[in-house]
């Protein structure tokens, strides 16, 4: 009996294990839920404060030049390509605007020890592929063979936003545009839930059936939307919808 | 009489209706295709370029030796050029040339100057060809992409109908030439 428990133990202590170490690089390759922040550590390097100190830096400078760099830090990448993986990441989550594709892509792969730089179409001018390379090799890599992942990450970005300060400016619109205000929200919300209640009762009259639909429909994504809006309070605004055409680096350590 | 009228009327309307934007659809997804199409060119002539700007480098390095200077020479005059009517299969053969000149010119340079590798020039040359394969990489990609959206257009029923009225066919697909692995620029050597 203890020797089944024993196993049975083993078992469970056997899934979690598994279930951590079962990172699928292919997951991350979608769309984005509106969870993912400048800073994504999906193989526990960094510290909470570090993590906090790298995204404000990342989001104010998002705020203030409309350039997105998002650092994405995963145990591994599976069969994938690194340079191809950073593309493939970039351009599902949409980083950096959809007007200037101004966004860059820090892709670190722990176990892999590959890390990429890849560059939106917009940044390219501002960060070619060999101020990319300066900027792996000399800031970051000496950095990660040490075994400070922080300090590689905070040198490097710190060296980006420096390229890519003056590339664009952000205008009036940029802040706003990104961020519905909770009175907007709330007046979003009132005016759906009058289409719903009215449509509803239009449907006891006969038709309308179609009409409910749409506003339970709306209904459900507003809520859905306000509630991912919600958790980065004051934080990060979400991807432009920018795009990546293989320019960057990369480099093992 | 004059209710089936209007109601043939409206079935008329509605094919015409579905017709037309089937057909502007595949027109728009053929367009597609010359968009990616004309990435691919650029990304391909700025591979072109880099790989011709290496050669001029190493020419310049090396004015004094004869042998190595000809092979550079016979080496500039094989950049392969591709156009809008190449079919993907040139596109890979003019692709793999490119790769092979660039090794050759690579090749040469390291072994004629074992210092050259050490310094920032040579690391800069790496970077520069590893973003221009990756770009050139992505253009293709894409470019496949784009064709295979409009064979899977053209194929499915009932759109395979217009599609044969207005002779649309379906385009070959881009296949990396056999052995385009062995191609790569390998700077270990």
């Amino acid at each position: 009996m203890k020797k089944i428990a024993c196993l049975f133990l083993f078992f469970i202590i056997g899934n979690v294990a598994f279930a951590q170490s079962t990172f699928n690089a292919k997951d991350l390759l979608n769309p984005p839920t509106g969870t993912q922040q400048l800073v994504n550590d999906f193989a526990g390097v960094l510290t909470s404060d570090q993590k906090r100190a790298l995204e404000s830096k990342l989001v104010q400078f998002d705020d203030s030049t409309s350039t997105q760099i998002v650092v994405v830090i995963v145990p591994n990448i599976g069969d994938y390509e690194i340079a191809d993986y950073g593309v493939k990441l970039g351009r599902a989550w949409g980083v950096g605007g959809k007007e200037f594709s101004n966004g860059v892509v820090l892709l670190i792969s722990k176990d892999d020890r590959k890390l990429n730089i890849s560059t939106g179409y917009g940044v390219e001018g501002a960060l070619p592929d060999v101020t990319c390379k300066h900027i792996i090799e000399e800031l970051i890599l000496p950095n990660f063979k040490g075994n400070d992942y922080y300090r590689g990450i905070e040198e490097g970005t710190d060296a980006i936003i420096k390229a890519t300060k003056g590339e664009y400016k952000v205008n009036a619109k940029y802040s706003k545009k990104k961020r519905m205000g909770p009175l907007g929200k709330i007046i979003l919300l009132i005016f759906i839930i009058f289409l719903t209640i009215g449509s509803i009762k239009g449907r006891r009259g006969g038709g309308g059936s179609l009409m409910s639909h749409g506003g339970a429909f709306l209904l459900g994504s507003a809520l859905g939307g306000s509630g991912g809006g919600g958790s980065s309070s004051g934080g990060f605004g979400g991807f432009g919808g920018g795009s990546f055409g293989g320019g960057g680096s990369s480099g093992s350590w | 009489m004059k209710r089936t009228g209007l109601i043939i009327l409206g079935v008329v309307a509605i094919i015409v209706i579905w017709v037309i934007s089937a057909r502007n659809g595949m027109a728009t997804s053929e367009i597609g295709i010359n968009g990616k199409w004309g990435q691919v060119q650029t990304q391909y002539n700025r591979k072109a370029k880099l790989y011709e700007n290496i050669v001029n480098t190493i020419k310049g390095a090396a004015r004094n030796e004869d042998t190595t200077l000809i092979k550079i020479v016979q080496m500039r005059s094989r950049v392969p050029n591709i156009s809008p009517e190449s079919n993907p299969q040139q596109v890979a053969e003019a692709d793999k040339q490119l790769n092979s000149i660039g090794r050759a010119a690579l090749s040469i340079n390291v072994e004629s100057y074992p210092t050259l590798q050490a310094t920032g020039l040579y690391r800069d040359l790496q970077a520069q060809i590893e973003g221009t394969e990756n770009r050139v990489t992505v253009a293709l990609g894409d470019w496949n992409t784009a064709i295979t959206d409009f064979n899977t257009k053209i194929i499915r029923f009932p759109s395979n109908l217009i599609a044969g009225i207005f002779g649309y066919t379906q385009k070959k697909n881009y296949e990396a030439a056999a052995g385009a692995e062995d191609t790569k620029v390998d700077f270990s050597k």
